[in-house]
């Protein structure tokens, strides 16, 4: 298995946008510590992204043997 | 007679007798013998129930059934034939395998999630290999995949699939797809090999077969670590759709916008509300206010002060006129005048004697007289 840490990220990032979408809505959560909920949504958001998508690739075809 | 003779057919009339003999008949195109196998030789020559239908290879004697006066076979030991045989290999085969723990699920290794290279071992042209381009492009474009071209059935079949899965499982991938497309179990032999189904087993890399259609699983679906009924169904097992996984994270980003955004303007109304209630009890305006009163009071105070000093011009204009009127000097008109003597009115003739200086005023000015004679008269 190659790097198994991006299945982690992208799966245990949904989980964590999860949260924070949620405690965003919490009207207890103050604003210094809201703001830096949304700074970390966005950038789990964009990471994310990055790990997922990129250059389309063409299939490489091992020589045959 | 004729003894050890090898005779191939198609089963038909068979039947089991309670005794534990099996009666059938052996049929070909061009006709049918009747044949039997006693119960000692089914015990020893025959592992498998023979059924109609079953292409078959029986090895017996010729021999007249002398109560019918005719030749029958009484078959010694019975062997399938094609795909019969290779269907008793594969299940004494996954017995075995099955037994070893070879399709254990303890040893099944999780498929990663979000897979950025895929190797396939397959062959180079044919429906398989196409279906998972197709599949993987649609839902994830971005993935790697490597095909090890193999041949999928025929001589030397296995080796090129075990060759293929070897080299890519030192590739250190994500997962691995092998898998060709439908065909007779012939076709498919190779994926049932013993030496294939190991390989997939030992392979670190996690595999996922797709081998033949739906209803055929091969003894490497049982050894991989996921089985898919087809090689395009293996590559979606593969292959996560990626589009929808990015349309999950645009929806937490736009949910992140719109609370934070909610929450910034909720803030921003509260912070409008402070601040005017602020700036109402902020000094400075509370001065500013006083002083504009103070000079509205101020003007109104000028204002009624003028007017009332104006009323009293006016008034005073008037009584002058009033007083001008009654003054005495202006009766002193037509010789009448007033005299004073010393600062003192001269009211009587008494009251002067000759040579006093006396003061005659008149409505228009004084005179300086001098008293030449004074004449008292009687009343």
């Amino acid at each position: 298995m190659s790097d198994n840490s991006d299945k982690i990220v992208v799966e245990e990032a949904f989980k964590r946008l999860e949260e924070i979408n949620t405690m965003l809505e919490d009207p207890k959560i103050g604003l210094k510590e809201s703001l830096e909920l949304y700074a970390e949504g966005v950038k789990l958001v964009s990471a994310c992204k990055e790990s997922l998508s990129g250059v389309e690739k063409e299939i490489q075809i091992l020589n045959e043997i | 007679m004729l003894k050890n003779l090898a005779v191939s057919g198609e089963v038909s009339n068979c039947k089991y007798h309670s005794m534990g003999h099996i009666y059938f008949s052996l049929k070909d195109e061009s006709g049918a013998i009747p044949a039997v196998m006693f119960r000692g030789n089914a015990a020893t020559g025959l592992n498998f129930k023979l059924e109609n239908g079953q292409s078959v290879t029986v090895t017996g004697r010729m021999d007249v059934y002398e109560r019918d006066g005719r030749y029958q076979l009484y078959a010694y030991s019975i062997e399938q034939n094609g795909a019969g045989r290779l269907y008793e290999e594969y299940n004494k085969l996954k017995y075995r395998l099955n037994e070893e723990g070879l399709f254990d699920f303890e040893f099944k290794k999780p498929i990663p999630k979000y897979p950025k290279r895929i190797g396939i071992v397959t062959a180079k042209t044919g429906a398989a290999i196409q279906d998972i381009i197709n599949v993987a492009k649609r839902r994830n474009p971005y993935v790697q995949l490597i095909l090890y071209p193999a041949k999928v059935q025929g001589e030397g079949a296995a080796d090129t699939i075990i060759k293929g899965i070897k080299t890519l499982d030192k590739m250190n991938l994500d997962t691995i797809i092998i898998g060709r497309g439908g065909g007779s179990m012939e076709d498919l032999w190779a994926f049932n090999e013993e030496k294939v189904v190991r390989a997939v087993f030992e392979a670190d890399t996690p595999i996922i077969s797709g081998t033949g259609h739906e209803i055929d699983i091969t003894l490497a679906d049982y050894a991989a670590d996921m089985r898919a009924p087809t090689p395009s169904a293996a590559c979606e097992l593969a292959v996560p759709d990626v589009m929808s996984a990015i349309g999950q994270l645009n929806s937490y980003k736009s949910g992140l916008d719109m609370r934070m955004n909610a929450r910034l303007s909720l803030i921003k109304a509260n912070l409008e509300t402070y601040q005017r209630r602020l700036m109402a009890a902020n000094p400075v305006s509370r001065y500013k206010e006083q002083t504009q009163y103070l000079s509205e009071l101020y003007d109104v105070m000028n204002r009624s002060v003028m007017h009332k000093y104006e009323l009293s011009v006016h008034r005073l204009d008037v009584l002058t006129a009033r007083l001008n009127a009654l003054s005495p000097t202006a009766k002193l008109v037509g010789g009448l005048g007033y005299i004073e003597s010393n600062g003192t009115p001269v009211g009587s003739v008494c009251d002067v004697c000759n040579k006093d200086k006396l003061v005659v005023t008149l409505h228009d000015g004084r005179i300086n007289a001098v008293v030449t004679e004074v004449i008292k008269e009687d009343e």
